[in-house]
């Protein structure tokens, strides 16, 4: 009875995945995206069927499990942009290094404003970063993973709706800072963005992504310790 | 035969190297690198023995192009374990978009300024000397 319930949440995921891939192929609108589709209407699906998430996770857990060599993976396209790496270690390491300071003091300070725990703005640190990695860092620091994906994708989002517009009010034409500044605040989804406007925005984009994330997460034992001075 | 080979070069010896150098990862976590997650350990290792030769690029080309192309469909599960964590955080979900979005905007302002300062600095100083 249980193999049931795998083998069909997993490929009800698939199918749904394949059919958003066909669709976001014919129109690139943002909420056509598979990842984000497939998420909603599955949200859709078990809040309105009742089904609860752990019955859907039997299967799920499998799908997720790949997600540690979905990281190691990540080291090809870094091959294949190591030349342009090197060239510019200096620039992408210290603009990496800035906005994640940026990302974090500034979270910090909002927080403060808005009100918003300190057990909810944690596991939002490392929402700058590609999703894989996201993942492992909140297990690194004990937050939460779905936590961790809501602000990965909300800023994944926001970031290719308004990223570029941001940039054109501020003059920003340096098409390396373009696609250094997408990349590190929005991730993959700024690199779409960044692709759109040329191969140096674009390959800068992509090549800040693996830079940001492993920064962000050897700085992670930093942010745990002054987020407690910073926050309630 | 030629079959079997193609499948063999194309899914299985690449994904197979893929969970060695996560398990090598994995390994190393536990024992010595307790603060840098695996998988993490695994790809620095795999894009070290990329540049030395060990592991030819060729190889791992077709398959992590199809793999990095579907990454988000791995992550599905557990966005969808969203539906647990959003009736907890009722009150606050506008707060935390809030912050996200200005966070996000304020990040995009400060690395983009940064680089186009600091690439401009760089080129001024290379025609400087």
């Amino acid at each position: 009875m249980n193999s049931i319930y795998i083998i069909s949440s997993i490929l009800i995921t698939i199918a749904i995945y394949i059919l958003f891939l066909k669709i976001y192929g014919i129109k690139k609108y943002i909420l056509f995206h598979p990842n984000i589709a497939t998420t909603i209407i599955l949200i859709l699906v078990l809040y309105i069927t009742k089904i609860p998430f752990e019955l859907y996770n039997t299967g799920g857990q499998y799908i997720t499990y790949f997600l540690g060599i979905c990281i190691v993976v990540l080291a090809i396209p870094m091959y294949q942009t190591l030349e342009l790496l090197k060239e510019n270690i200096k620039l992408i390491v210290l603009t990496s290094l800035v906005s994640i300071y940026t990302s974090f003091f500034s979270m910090m300070i909002i927080a403060r404003f808005l009100n918003i725990p300190k057990s909810l703005v944690f596991s939002l640190i490392p929402k700058s970063i590609t999703s894989a990695m996201a993942i492992e860092a909140s297990k690194l620091i004990n937050g939460s993973e779905a936590m961790a994906i809501l602000g990965v994708m909300v800023t994944g989002i926001m970031g290719a709706i308004i990223g570029r517009f941001v940039l054109d009010r501020i003059n920003i034409t340096n098409p390396i800072a373009r696609g250094c500044s997408l990349g590190m605040s929005a991730h993959v989804m700024g690199t779409t963005q960044a692709l759109e406007e040329g191969e140096i925005t674009g390959s800068f984009s992509a090549l800040s992504i693996p830079v940001t994330g492993v920064l962000t997460i050897i700085n992670l034992p930093l942010f745990t310790v002054v987020i407690d001075y910073l926050l309630k | 035969m030629k079959l079997i080979k193609k499948i063999l070069n194309n899914f299985i010896i690449p994904l197979a190297i893929l969970l060695m150098f996560q398990l090598i990862g994995n390994l190393i976590n536990s024992y010595i690198l307790k603060f840098i997650p695996g998988p993490i350990i695994g790809m620095l290792l795999l894009l070290l023995a990329m540049t030395i030769n060990i592991i030819p690029y060729e190889l791992m080309k077709n398959f992590s192009a199809f793999l990095v192309k579907h990454i988000s469909f791995f992550l599905i599960p557990t966005s969808v374990s969203l539906i647990v964590i959003i009736p907890r955080i009722d009150d606050y979900v506008v707060r935390i978009i809030l912050l996200l979005i200005l966070s996000l905007i304020i990040v995009l302002i400060v690395s983009g300024s940064f680089a186009s300062w600091y690439s401009r600095k760089t080129i001024k100083g290379d025609t400087d000397e």
